[in-house]
């Protein structure tokens, strides 16, 4: 559990399309902070700072310079644009101590699997799974030692290990890794290319059958 | 060459690529990617050239991602064929992509091998393209 990080914001005025576009151009980007008992604000947050703010996703963070108190909030969305390069809006969720949040924690794998040692390949299916816990105690990451994983075997969320207070909300049979057989050669796949047939088959129309009973 | 199994027409009109790709265009499967920056038809036959490229250079360890399938048919006139006649039979199958999309990713191998796989993929493809990392 790392401590919550300082991020500097401006209560915003402008709303819009076209408002949040000429703010963007001046080195801000938008956001908002809501949730828990008092009214959303409208923040902007200085361009610079939201590199720091896109890698904090689902991290507690601390926001400064919206009245005397530092707000603490979870970082609960970061937009991003159709090239995932630029954050055009992020989403804070005000939060207090003791309470309980839902967050997405990525998942590490550690070791090198019996599996890929014999030939296998480790895939990573699912890089995050939803936990729930104190919105104080998030952890940083779940690490997973999949060395035990041998030929087609197979980790589950469930065989996640979890720390004190967390709990899964991920379903438990969601796969998280698997060591596979690697690819087949490729002349099996030549092969089985020949096979196909070199036009698609045309799905017929339902009215023409019925039309024919009749 | 890869191609649906089952289609409803045989033959489509062409149509503009317009727009972005609002959907596919993060890195989902694998740790890296190669994502389109402009919009365009790539054929079957170059995503199959582009698997074989990095199947080979992978050799068997790492996975590939296609994130693309060529549901497109495209028409062509045999040659010295005059006009008329109706529209000619489907010739190629093709991809469309849009600015965004991810067109392949790969997991389970280094950044190096990544960036030269996808390299090679580079050249076979009719749009430009950019390598790219998960985000988390």
């Amino acid at each position: 559990m790392a401590e919550a990080i300082k991020i500097e914001v401006a209560p915003r005025s402008v709303k819009g399309k076209w408002a949040v576009r000429r703010l963007r151009r001046q080195g801000w980007v938008p956001g908002i902070v809501y949730g828990g008992d008092s009214e959303p604000i409208m923040v902007q947050i200085p361009a610079r700072e939201i590199e720091r703010v896109a890698r904090q996703h689902d991290r507690l963070v601390s926001l400064v310079g919206l009245g005397e108190q530092p707000i603490t909030s979870l970082v609960r969305d970061v937009q991003k644009d159709i090239f995932g390069r630029e954050v055009i809006h992020v989403d804070f969720h005000r939060v207090v101590a003791g309470q309980r949040v839902t967050v997405e924690v990525p998942v590490v794998l550690r070791g090198v699997p019996k599996g890929v040692e014999a030939g296998g390949v480790l895939e990573h299916a699912t890089h995050e799974v939803e936990i729930e816990c104190l919105a104080t105690e998030i952890p940083e990451q779940l690490r997973v030692d999949v060395s035990h994983l041998d030929l087609d075997d197979v980790l589950y969320a469930s065989d996640i290990p979890l720390p004190e207070g967390v709990t899964l909300v991920t379903e438990p049979d969601v796969v998280i890794a698997l060591v596979t057989r690697p690819e087949p050669a490729e002349e099996e796949e030549e092969a089985a290319a020949e096979a196909a047939p070199s036009e698609p088959e045309v799905i017929e129309k339902g009215k023409k059958e019925q039309t024919e009973e009749e | 060459m890869l191609m649906p199994r089952r289609v409803k027409y045989r033959k489509q009109q062409r149509r503009r690529v317009r727009g972005w790709a609002t959907r596919g265009n993060r890195v989902a499967f694998g740790d890296y990617g190669l994502q389109a920056l402009e919009p365009g038809w790539i054929k079957a036959q170059s995503l199959e050239a582009s698997r074989i490229a990095v199947s080979h250079l992978i050799k068997g360890q790492g996975r590939l991602y296609m994130r693309v399938f060529p549901h497109k048919p495209i028409s062509a006139r045999p040659p010295e064929t005059r006009m008329g006649k109706g529209k000619g039979d489907p010739e190629y199958w093709v991809a469309v992509v849009r600015p965004g999309q991810i067109i392949c990713e790969i997991s389970g191998v280094t950044e190096e091998v990544a960036r030269e796989a996808f390299a090679r993929v580079a050249h076979k493809l009719p749009v430009r393209v950019c390598f790219v990392k998960r985000e988390t």
